[in-house]
């Protein structure tokens, strides 16, 4: 399976001046965007994506990635500076990091938080590494019936895990399979559903899509709430100076390893979180804390330790790695940033698939050496900018919605030099803005809508080869019918167990333990 | 988010999760309906699929999920965002996009750094940024910026730098 020649080939491609300039710029602007409180990882590669044109593979895998490692290290940045996470994914590092900065040890926290994501995000790449290739070896031996049932139990965990309510998951994840149909038909090229509107016979741009979805929506909901506040944003009590504060401790090695164990867990959790589609950092980080506190008694988490700190921001960041093996081993995309990874090699002329293995063992060991290399860049970039990227969450948002706004219009138009795709980009920016007020997850709407033309391949593919019968072609193997089985089984355990509601208790449960100890304190 | 109590609006039906499914069930029904009518709809490929299989197949999803929305135990809840939504933010998200839009519009005959300055400036203002010069000069600084950046990365822009230059 290892090609050597690839392998150098990869090499030859990633440590070259570009390839590491553009990760530099991946990594340095994600840790700012990671900071900024109402700017989330996906909206940074979303905003990202139309300059990843005009790069080459790995130069635009290196802005990607090390974009989406250093935001997810950025967002726990300003949750310890001032108990605003930048992102959800950080929300659980509040309730000890912040208690931290309260207690002068803003640093201690920062730098743990910093050692503690880029240890878990390290380890969880080689995890990667070692199973992606055996996962798309597996993978190629599927037919299209085995292909299709495995994309309809990845539709149903995302419908299922994706958000507090199970049929509004699959509702985005219905909506995208529609959409996904918008255009030509993949296997004849007939035009369809394109409302006698020729230019929509390519089909709908993912780049405006994924720009209007995650990042003009966001905008128009946080421009709207900045319209009905009487004041600039709400004042958050900052304890900025201990971060800068020379005198303070900083982090020994000592205490570094003596949080090995909640490394562990975040590593553990992360990992196989990561590797589910539809669960995300944010649900890793408060399960990877939540077992922490559970496990570790007498380390008094939630009251300001370490411990805390590690336990989250290990848990978060360990899913960055695996969330790529369902992409790269089925080409289906676990998460929402892995769609878009997805999209940035689709934008690259490469298919995400197991046969990439084949095809492109060149590109997937350059991913897998950037994979590794942005841990660096995060350690280095992180450790030197932590404290100024802290002071990147007190910019004013009046000033940040309507740049995004500026470069979500003109990032839409870039790609293909489209005027239509800024229509389209601003329509999804208003139905995002829709799905965002009624609770509806927009990830499983651009993850469906990316597998969308190969399901249709696939099960028409199954179908033509028994010759029409339908049951025959897609219930032709043992395999065939236990994936099937298990999308049902998701679908009613995900009712039955009400798994979202339970992961949101548990975070409320931390929170207000959080506070009875604050007020205990006190 | 704060606001003032009199622009609360009540949790009525119509807030519920129920009344989101059956509204989405009724407009994904009338889609189907238009789509039911297009000739291409039923025309047969060669592997003996009709072409609209598909797209029928989406909605049909849709329907099931939105349907679904109006009987599971979660259909009497009003989702938070919901509960505190009135006409004026719909009609904010409107104004809104269409000033994005004609942002767009105004850059081929105006050049970019005029339209982008101006809405950057104007939003900033509606956005609560103050003192109005501050506001100016910050939307000034950031059009050249955007511009700068894109243009020395070789990304294809929407229009010329300034009015009448190629």
């Amino acid at each position: 399976m290892f090609q050597p020649d690839a392998f150098i080939e990869a090499l030859y491609l990633v440590l070259n001046w570009n390839t590491l300039m553009w990760l530099t710029i991946g990594v340095f602007v994600g840790v700012g965007l990671g900071a900024i409180p109402g700017l989330t990882t996906s909206t940074g590669v979303a905003l990202m994506l139309p300059l990843t044109f005009t790069l080459d593979i790995t130069g635009a895998l290196g802005l990607v990635i090390g974009l989406y490692k250093g935001a997810l290290f950025g967002g726990s940045i300003s949750a310890i500076s001032f108990a605003t996470p930048g992102a959800p994914d950080s929300a659980a590092t509040v309730f000890d990091g912040y208690r931290m900065t309260q207690k002068g040890q803003g640093r201690k926290a920062l730098l743990t938080s910093l050692y503690s994501s880029v240890t878990a995000d390290s380890l969880s790449d080689v995890l990667v590494i070692l199973i992606a290739p055996m996962m798309a070896l597996a993978a190629l031996q599927f037919g299209p019936a085995e292909r299709t049932w495995l994309m309809v139990v990845a539709i149903a965990l995302l419908g299922a895990l994706s958000g507090k309510h199970v049929a509004k998951g699959l509702f985005a994840a219905a909506i995208g399979l529609y959409i996904g149909t918008i255009g030509s038909d993949p296997m004849g090229g007939a035009s369809r559903n394109t409302f006698g509107l020729a230019w929509l016979r390519d089909g709908i741009s993912l780049v405006p899509l994924i720009i209007g979805l995650f990042a003009m929506s966001r905008m128009l909901e946080q421009a709207v709430e900045l319209i009905h506040e009487s004041r600039l944003g709400h004042k958050v009590e900052r304890k900025m100076n201990d971060l800068f504060s020379n005198k303070e401790d900083t982090l020994t090695f000592r205490e570094y390893l003596s949080n090995w164990r909640e490394m562990s867990i975040g590593l553990g959790v992360g990992s196989f979180v990561g590797m589910l589609p539809g669960l995300g950092a944010t649900v890793a980080s408060f399960l990877a804390y939540g077992i922490a506190k559970r496990l570790l008694p007498h380390k008094r988490l939630g009251t300001g330790v370490m411990g805390g700190v590690a336990a989250a921001e290990s848990g978060n960041n360990a899913t960055a790695g695996p969330t790529l093996v369902p992409l790269l081993a089925f080409g289906i995309p676990g998460s929402a940033t892995a769609a878009l990874i997805g999209g940035a090699l689709l934008l690259q002329g490469i298919t995400p698939s197991p046969r990439m293995f084949e095809l492109h063992a060149d590109v997937i060991y350059a991913l897998f050496t950037i994979l590794i290399l942005a841990n660096l860049f995060n350690l280095v970039i992180g450790r030197g900018f932590a404290f100024f990227y802290a002071k990147l969450g007190g910019l004013p948002k009046p000033v940040l919605v309507p740049t995004i706004m500026v470069l979500a219009v003109i990032g839409s138009f870039a790609t293909q030099g489209n005027p239509y795709d800024v229509g389209v980009m601003l329509f999804f920016g208003f139905v995002g803005f829709f799905m965002r007020r009624f609770g509806i997850p927009e990830a499983p709407l651009i993850i469906t809508f990316l597998i969308a033309p190969m399901l249709e391949e696939s099960m028409r593919r199954a179908v033509l080869i028994s010759g029409g019968d339908w049951l025959g072609g897609l219930l032709n193997s043992p395999l065939s019918l236990i994936l099937m089985g298990l999308a049902v089984l998701v679908l009613v355990l995900s009712y039955r167990m009400r798994f979202s509601e339970r992961l949101e208790a548990m975070a409320h449960e931390q929170d207000s333990q959080g506070a009875a100890d604050d007020d205990a304190t006190r | 988010m704060q606001r003032k109590p009199s622009r609360r609006a009540p949790a009525g039906w119509w807030r519920t999760n129920q009344a989101l499914g059956l509204g989405i069930a009724i407009a994904v029904a009338v889609l189907f309906a238009y789509l039911w009518q297009q000739d291409w709809y039923h025309r047969e490929q060669r592997d003996g699929f009709i072409l609209g299989f598909f797209p029928g197949l989406g909605l049909a999803a849709m329907l099931v999920t939105a349907l679904a929305l109006t009987l599971d135990r979660w259909r009497h809840t009003v989702v938070e965002e919901i509960a505190t939504l009135d006409w004026r933010d719909l009609l904010w998200a409107v104004v809104l996009s269409a000033a994005a839009l004609s942002l767009y519009a105004l850059m081929e005959p105006l050049g970019m750094l005029l339209p982008i300055a101006l809405f950057l400036a104007l939003m900033m203002l509606l956005l609560g940024l103050r003192p109005w010069y501050l506001a100016a000069g910050l939307a000034a600084a950031i059009a050249l910026i955007i511009l700068a950046v894109f243009t020395l990365l070789g990304i294809r822009l929407p229009g010329a730098f300034l009015p009448l230059l190629i």
